[in-house]
């Protein structure tokens, strides 16, 4: 798997995990730690990448929705 | 609410009860004592969530662990990893500002490496991929561990070598936990 995709795969699982956290992270640390680091993913797949990673990171973000009950 | 990073913000429950407690007077305060429904409020307290960032969390997710480590903890954490995972060499992806760049470098040459890009571990976003394992972090000491069938023992064992980096000590027994540090104050729950 190509890294730019796999990182983008993590950094979603990771937004997934701290809202099912025992506390509430800041809106700023989702922010900060998630969000942006996403948001320069899409940017650089959207730049340099194929559309069959796009189509990966979409597959994958429906599997992790699934497997955290998010559907 | 704070809304600074790192700042924790109370309860809104607690607090905001507490504030309008403080602005009744003595016979306001005695009035209240008496239709206050005690059941109600002790189940409102147990339904909240503390709400901010803690100074040190490590817990269990579905296949490792997520941490938040002061940034003092983040290097040396990340240092003993390939030692703790058994894996002889590690592939880097950083990202910051000017885009992203892969390495591939031997596990005795990551400390050199983390101490010359300080700047993406504390604002920058990284994935260090140890053998099957994957270390994600997006700055600011935010971490997530993904372990590919590693021990339960062996995780236990990160979760405390972390703690204890960050000056708290806990010997987890069971295989789902969390350990969370507001205040200086450490608690566990498994």
């Amino acid at each position: 798997m190509k890294k730019i995709v796999k990182s983008t795969i993590s950094f979603y699982r990771l937004l997934i995990e701290h809202s099912q956290r025992e506390y509430e992270p800041s809106p700023e640390h989702i922010l900060k730690r998630m969000l942006k680091p996403l948001c320069r993913n899409f940017s650089e797949i959207m730049e340099k990448g194929t559309k069959n990673n796009a189509w990966e990171v979409i597959e994958t973000f429906a599997r992790e929705c699934k497997k955290a009950a998010l559907e | 609410m704070s809304r600074q990073s790192g700042v924790i913000s109370p309860s809104t429950t607690a607090t905001a009860l507490a504030e309008l407690i403080g602005r009744l007077t003595i016979e306001g305060k005695r009035k209240l004592a008496k239709v206050i429904d005690w059941n109600e409020f002790q189940r409102l307290r147990k339904s909240e969530r503390l709400i901010g960032d803690p100074k040190v969390y490590v817990g269990t997710t579905r296949d490792g662990l997520s941490l938040e480590l002061p940034m003092g903890c983040v290097r040396p954490f990340i240092q003993a990893l390939p030692a703790s995972l058994s894996v002889g060499s590690v592939e880097i992806f950083a990202q910051d500002s000017n885009g992203s760049r892969e390495y591939s470098l031997a596990a005795s040459k990551l400390e050199a490496w983390l101490g010359s890009h300080a700047n993406v571990l504390q604002e920058g976003s990284i994935m260090i991929e140890l053998g099957p394992h994957t270390l994600t972090s997006g700055g600011g000491g935010c971490l997530s561990l993904a372990l590919e069938n590693a021990s339960s023992s062996t995780l236990r064992e990160i979760a405390r070598k972390a703690l204890r980096l960050c000056g708290f000590d806990h010997k987890f027994k069971r295989g789902k936990f969390s350990a969370l540090v507001w205040k200086d104050q450490l608690e566990v729950s498994e």
